[in-house]
């Protein structure tokens, strides 16, 4: 209830603030006043959570009582309405902050204010605040996939990179409303810092997304080519082309068009994204997506706005706004242009490879992009890049000698060949991974040299470079070098192999609650050590566990326990019941005559089952659904029985039994240290810009602004 | 470098791209029904679909378990590879593949989460790691 108020609040000074633009003073009133009722209302949910205030609907579907408190800061973002308030905070702050700044335009100040509107909308109709008829003692517990740090910080990380790229976007609108020479160059002095540091955190938030992913669902894999994960993964290569044409245009290039459109189409992609991931309309081929909402219409109602806003302004002030000079075929601003149009195009086709789904499905019956599709255009795309950005660091902005080109050339080229030798050498002689590895090798290595020329504050961009460099060979490498195989073992399996491995079990432990194995896999000489522990997660309804990863420097090692089944034998006393096997076992009745035992699965199952006179012996099996187990009374106690649930399909009665799977997969250790790298260079690049903002370039710009081009030698 | 030359290179650039994107885009275009009698006709589809936990069954790396339609209708179905971890505690999946020899050989299997929630519960890909 308090909830509401305070979000119909911040909704009504948004507006407010965005109406009164005119009249500063009742701006900055406004802007604050809903800042305050965003905070408190956050407060608000915050403190409900950790002081476990199961009235509120929020808390009671995804916190519980015994949650650790990191993971009970999580609960905050864990469900649509939380996160949609965890942006809108981040934006009523930045707001609020930004509207006492002299320099803040108006139409700048109006769209932000516009956007913490819609959000504030977002945030009343997902039921963030919805309070239940009675609270309950306990809530239903965090998802259990959730219990990750990665994946537990990996919304805050996105959304705090969705708030702040509101900033460049409401920038580049305020820009178009008076596209003159000095708001220019204003416009992207200010902005770039604020591009930037979106770029990184999305960019966390993705590689975030992708070391959870590999660490805990167990299938081998950091990237799905999921519709939602190319959502964001668009987004951030258009963020790539911003930033570049912008450092085009910094650089006396002037393409303000292409910086324009990049930016405003980032934050587009942003808010689509947004719209693919919880209307609903990819439910049925997402893993991801949220069901089916109501609020499908209003998010997509925010994607029309802003594509809508941002082509009207484009349109009307295109005359405006400077477009690129001509520039030599080998200057840096025609090669960055070449690399932006591969991007762009790279990043057209991802989009509309996910929204095909949603498209067919207006039209007519739906079809999806399958993943080879993703695979099978990112490879030349990668090579392509890989040959510009080997290129162009080496290149001056208006024209540099070809002759001077070839003679950086020769040190990279040369570890391009080192490479495939090394390639070879170890045995991963793929023509694919050896061409790939060869470019990135020769991409990494020119940038390296080029970054030694430069001060260190300026390494960033290198850094990134060879970031991405290392990450290709590592995506190329464990996508080609990777084999799989699962093996059946139980207590008493021997002498089973795996993929190449020898597997022995030191033990196997499972009660109902928990499951534990320790084992080791033998090749050879060597030997791999390991343990695997499974708790039964009550909220799914099945034992969950998370791989266990041997890395080394050049592979890993992935085993993973799945499909465990227990034949256990357990003690029920009369009227007391055992959970065991998935089931939840009852005894109602147990004297001479009769034992009458309730099994029960949940929702679909609850059977009674009676064993009489004749059959009240150890040994005697009932049926239980016919379908997977049975119950068989293992002995008979003074006020006890013994149970054994029995997997009739495998032959070994007395085993617990379940799914090994060895998998080995090449390069992981670049993918991660690509994306390590690559991040750095980010921040990198960031903090660089916070030292010296690169502003006032104003004198030098309007003197050459009589000119037409600049005159090349 | 002439103005009409360099736009001319910029189009040659994207024409090509999106000529080379096209094509794989067209050819890898599987339909998507939650209709067994037309996933059964043999080409590629993705088939949406109630999972049945109880008729699974394991032998090496092939999962066999059966997928059952709004009418009743059983598809079954081989699956290559690991089983997503979600697989015990699904409702509903979706099985991408071709029918064969009276199964459907699914090459990847996604799966869905029964909660209302169904964010974050992870991309599961019993596939390759591609």
């Amino acid at each position: 209830m308090a909830g509401n108020v305070l979000m119909w609040l911040c909704l009504g000074f948004s507006v407010l603030a965005a109406i009164f633009c005119t009249r500063p003073k009742f701006q900055k009133m406004f802007a604050v006043s809903s800042m305050l009722s965003a905070v408190l209302a956050s407060s608000y949910l915050m403190l409900s959570i950790l002081n476990n205030n199961f009235q509120l609907s929020y808390v009671f579907h995804n916190s519980s009582v015994s949650l650790s408190f990191w993971y009970k800061i999580s609960v905050f973002w864990a469900d649509k309405g939380g996160s949609m308030l965890l942006w809108l905070l981040a934006i009523s702050i930045v707001a609020a902050i930004l509207s006492f700044k002299p320099q803040s335009q108006k139409s700048f100040l109006v769209v932000l204010f516009a956007i913490q509107a819609f959000l504030a909308i977002f945030v009343i109709g997902s039921s963030t605040f919805d309070v239940l008829p009675q609270a309950a003692s306990d809530g239903l517990g965090l998802n259990v996939l959730l219990k990750s740090p990665w994946m537990a910080f990996h919304p805050p990380v996105v959304f705090l990179s969705y708030a702040l790229m509101a900033v460049p976007f409401a920038m580049t609108i305020a820009y178009l409303f008076r596209p003159c020479e000095q708001n220019h160059q204003i416009w992207l002095s200010r902005m770039t810092p604020w591009l930037i540091a979106s770029w990184f955190l999305l960019g966390l938030g993705i590689a975030m997304g992708s070391i959870w992913a590999y660490e805990t669902l167990g299938w081998g894999g950091y990237w799905g080519w999921d519709p939602v994960e190319n959502a964001s993964l668009v987004p951030w290569l258009i963020q790539t082309v911003a930033i570049h044409a912008a450092l085009n245009d910094e650089n006396g290039n002037g393409n303000a068009r292409s910086v324009v459109v990049a930016v405003l189409s980032s934050f587009c992609l942003v808010v689509m994204a947004v719209f693919l991931t919880r209307s609903g309309v990819l439910s049925d081929v997402s893993v991801h997506s949220f069901a089916g909402s109501s609020m499908l219409f209003s998010y997509l109602i925010m994607v029309l706005a802003s594509v809508g806003l941002s082509v009207f302004l484009c349109v009307r002030s295109w005359k405006f706004v400077p477009h690129g000079l001509e520039s030599h075929y080998t200057s840096r601003y025609f090669m960055m242009s070449i690399g932006n149009i591969v991007l762009s195009v790279y990043a057209v086709f991802i989009l509309a490879a996910t929204l095909l789904p949603v498209v067919t499905q207006i039209f007519g019956s739906p079809a999806v992009i399958s993943q080879s599709f993703y695979q099978a255009i990112s490879i030349p795309v990668a090579i392509v890049m890989c040959v510009g950005g080997a290129i162009t660091p080496l290149m001056v902005w208006r024209k540099t000698s070809i002759k001077y080109l070839a003679r950086q050339l020769i040190a990279p080229l040369f570890f391009g060949l080192v490479f495939v030798v090394l390639a070879v050498e170890a045995g991963m002689a793929d023509p694919l991974f050896m061409i790939t590895g060869a470019f990135a090798s020769i991409m990494l290595v020119s940038n390296f040299q080029v970054m030694l020329k430069y001060r260190v504050q300026k390494w960033g961009a290198f850094i990134s470079h060879m970031g991405v460099c290392l990450l290709l060979m590592g995506v190329v490498g464990s996508s080609i070098f990777f084999g799989q195989e699962s093996v059946s073992l139980g207590m008493s399996s021997q002498n089973k192999e795996c993929l190449d491995f020898g597997v022995g079990l030191e033990y196997v432990k499972s009660d109902g609650q928990s499951f534990e194995t320790m084992y080791t896999l033998t090749h050879k000489d060597s030997e791999i050590k390991g343990k695997i522990g499974a708790r039964w997660d009550t909220r799914s309804q099945a034992y969950f566990t998370k791989p266990f990863i041997h890395r080394s420097f050049l592979r890993d090692v992935m085993v993973y326990v799945s499909n465990i089944r227990e034949d256990m034998e357990f003690i029920i006393g009369k009227g007391s019941s055992v959970l065991q096997g998935g089931y939840t076992i009852k005894l109602l009745e147990y004297n001479e005559d009769v034992i009458k035992v309730l099994v029960s699965d949940g929702p679909d199952l609850s059977k009674e089952i009676i064993f009489n006179k004749d059959n009240m012996t150890p040994g005697s099996v009932a049926e239980i659904d016919g379908k997977s187990y049975f119950l068989s009374i293992d002995s008979v106690g003074n006020n006890t029985i013994t149970f054994k649930l029995v997997d009739l399909r495998n032959s070994d009665r007395n085993t617990i039994r379940f799914t090994m799977t060895v998998m080995v997969k090449y390069c992981m250790l670049f993918v991660w240290l690509g994306m390590i790298i690559t991040l750095l260079g980010l921040l990198w690049a960031f903090l660089g810009r916070l030292r010296s903002p690169r502003g006032n370039r104003m004198s030098s710009v309007l003197a050459k602004d009589k000119g037409v081009g600049v005159a090349l030698p | 470098m002439n103005r009409k030359v360099s736009l001319l290179i910029g189009i040659i650039a994207i024409a090509v791209l999106s000529g080379v994107s096209i094509w794989f885009f067209l050819s890898s275009m599987t339909p998507f029904t939650s209709d067994f009698s037309e996933a059964k006709s043999g080409k590629a589809y993705q088939v949406y679909g109630v999972l049945d936990q109880k008729s699974l069954k394991q032998e090496g790396n092939l999962n066999y378990f059966n997928m059952v339609d709004e009418k009743g209708e059983v598809l079954p179905v081989i699956l290559d590879g690991v089983l997503p971890q979600n697989f015990a505690g699904a409702q509903k999946g979706v099985a991408i593949g071709s029918f064969k020899d009276g199964s459907f050989h699914a090459e990847q299997l996604l799966v869905k989460c029964p909660s209302k929630y169904e964010n974050k519960d992870g991309k599961e890909s019993g596939g390759s790691g591609k």
